[in-house]
């Protein structure tokens, strides 16, 4: 293969993985700001140089990403899970729905701080398992063709252009209200885990339709989780009802 | 540390709704039933979302 064909495989392949980093950082970012989300994905991509730096660069020849991907996984059904269930909870009108021009006000103060940590940790992490395998594709393109620049050039050419259509999408989405970010957030954080959790359990063909299983499995939580809160809403309406 | 533990996993109704859904997973995969896995996992976890949700 010619140094252009490597680029390109490269910058293709590695374009999904960086993807699906930015849409769990989107995610986040919609609940804690641009600013801290942007910063933890930083920060991975920092821990990922720095250990491939440490490692010589033979960091993915040892490294087994399954158990990291159920460890994550886990973690990030466990977030996920909860704030998709309290969104529920504000749609069916169990809980009570912040005031979202207060809210967003506040949207930095002490009062969520242990749920803006969380989600910081969930665009850490997800970046880094991203970001690694990114490193994998890097290794297994560029070694076994001895381009291992191209191979690095094509993949951080799709960060850059993935890092670029993801400031434009930055504007609208911060009109967008605050219960319907949580469920999104939540929806597509329990998404990956998901998708990460039973991959690492059962192996990369554990989900019927691969990669793509992930938009279709948040479009599955989405839509469960509205038809979840009309049927609670349904419920209390009944037995106010005399 | 109890806190970081609360932070990273919820309390008790969060824990077991994920355990309970991984295991489930778990145990199909292992038994060769990975397709079925893949159905009943998201709707166990749904499952879940709607307990906790009505808690």
């Amino acid at each position: 293969m010619t140094a252009g064909s490597i680029f390109l495989a490269s910058f293709l392949a590695a374009g999904v993985e960086w993807v699906e980093a930015f849409t769990i950082v989107l995610a986040v970012a919609l609940g804690i700001g641009w600013r801290r989300a942007g910063g933890a994905a930083l920060a991975a991509l920092a821990l990922l140089a720095a250990l491939t730096a440490a490692s010589g660069g033979v960091l993915g020849l040892w490294l087994d990403t399954v158990w990291l991907q159920a460890a994550i996984g886990a973690l990030l059904l466990l977030f996920g899970v909860r704030w998709l269930a309290k969104a529920v909870a504000r749609l069916a009108g169990r809980l009570p729905r912040h005031d979202e021009e207060v809210e967003l006000a506040r949207a930095l103060s002490a009062l969520e701080r242990s749920e803006r940590h969380a989600a910081w940790l969930v665009a850490f992490q997800g970046v880094l398992l991203e970001g690694l395998e990114v490193w994998l594709l890097v290794v297994a393109l560029g070694f076994n063709e001895h381009r291992t620049l191209a191979a690095a050039a094509g993949a951080l050419a799709a960060l850059v252009v993935v890092a670029a259509a993801g400031a434009l999408a930055r504007a609208p989405l911060r009109r967008v209200p605050e219960n319907a970010i949580k469920f999104t957030v939540g929806a597509m954080i329990t998404a990956f885990g998901s998708f990460w959790t039973l991959e690492a359990m059962g192996g990369a063909g554990a989900w019927p339709w691969g990669e793509w299983s992930l938009p279709a499995l948040a479009a599955f939580y989405l839509l469960g989780g509205l038809a979840v809160a009309a049927g609670l809403r349904r419920r209390a309406a009944a037995t106010v009802e005399p | 540390m109890r806190s970081l533990a609360k932070l990273l996993v919820g309390d008790r109704r969060n824990l077991a709704v994920v355990a309970l859904a991984v295991l489930l997973a778990g145990a199909l995969v292992a038994s060769g039933h990975a397709a079925l896995a893949a159905l009943l996992f998201p709707l166990a976890l749904l499952a879940g979302v709607g307990w906790l949700a009505a808690g």
